[in-house]
């Protein structure tokens, strides 16, 4: 599903490579089975279980093209580039940037700098229970 | 009472910064500053000082970033500290976080900074 090729020329000499993280088709996986499972049973909890799943899914089928947008749209911007630890959303994931790498080669006569960035999908985002804000004033 | 300013700051043309107290930061004010923030009549005057404080770090935080961005062309990243020299209580800020959120046509981009106080043990001492 992941192409762990995926290479994207920045500017002229400067290119971006992704690198998705070990755990990424165990993720992939998880979600295939919960897609199936869900598919399966009848039920109307899971009914949204299997919907949450193929949004996931989808998701995942565009994650190349839509992440490295993310990050070309910051250097197109602003001539910055995203950094370790950096967070970012694609549809309802949570991505984040675990490492970057700099590598300068050659290409004819002219110098090439590329940067492998390696990714990890965190989280579904909407399957975090989140604290009630007023909690300890009730 | 001095409110957390929230407006986002633009610091090119499409491109936003936000500075925002973490999730554990945002808690830990809350534990020690409800009644200040509740605009409690019985909250201390020594308490209304020093949440003043963390506001105007949080605020200073804002013009250290636009700052940083203008002087050197690139942006703080999560795990860098901020420090306010000029403020009375010390505050040091520290960035946990940092998030990228870019528009379906690429037209803009917001960045997203949780900042928590470097160290939590400066925020139950105050």
């Amino acid at each position: 599903m992941l192409d762990y090729k995926t290479r994207y020329q920045l500017a002229l000499n400067l290119e971006l490579l992704l690198h998705w993280a070990a755990g990424t088709p165990a993720f992939v996986k998880e979600w295939q089975l919960r897609f199936q499972a869900a598919e399966q049973a009848a039920t109307q909890v899971e009914e949204h279980i299997a919907e949450a799943a193929s949004v996931v899914l989808g998701t995942i089928e565009q994650l190349d093209d839509r992440t490295a947008q993310v990050l070309t749209d910051l250097y197109r911007l602003s001539g910055q580039l995203p950094a370790p630890m950096d967070k970012f959303l694609v549809g309802p994931l949570e991505l984040r940037v675990e490492e970057r790498q700099f590598a300068v080669g050659r290409r004819g006569g002219a110098e090439q700098v590329a940067i492998t960035y390696h990714l990890n999908i965190v989280q579904y985002r909407y399957e975090v229970a989140q604290p009630a804000f007023d909690s300890k004033f009730s | 009472m001095i409110s957390e300013r929230t407006d986002y700051m633009r610091i090119a043309p499409n491109l936003d910064v936000l500075v925002k107290w973490s999730s554990q930061m945002n808690e830990a004010l809350h534990e020690h500053y409800a009644s200040v923030m509740l605009g409690q009549l019985h909250s201390s005057e020594h308490l209304r000082k020093s949440y003043a404080r963390w506001c105007r770090a949080h605020n200073a935080a804002f013009d250290q970033i636009r700052r940083f961005y203008t002087l050197t062309n690139s942006l703080p990243v999560a795990g860098d500290r901020l420090y306010f020299a000029y403020s009375e209580g010390g505050e040091e800020l520290n960035i946990e976080q940092r998030e990228l959120f870019s528009t379906a046509d690429s037209a803009s981009m917001l960045i997203v900074y949780h900042v928590r106080a470097a160290h939590m043990t400066d925020l139950a001492g105050s």
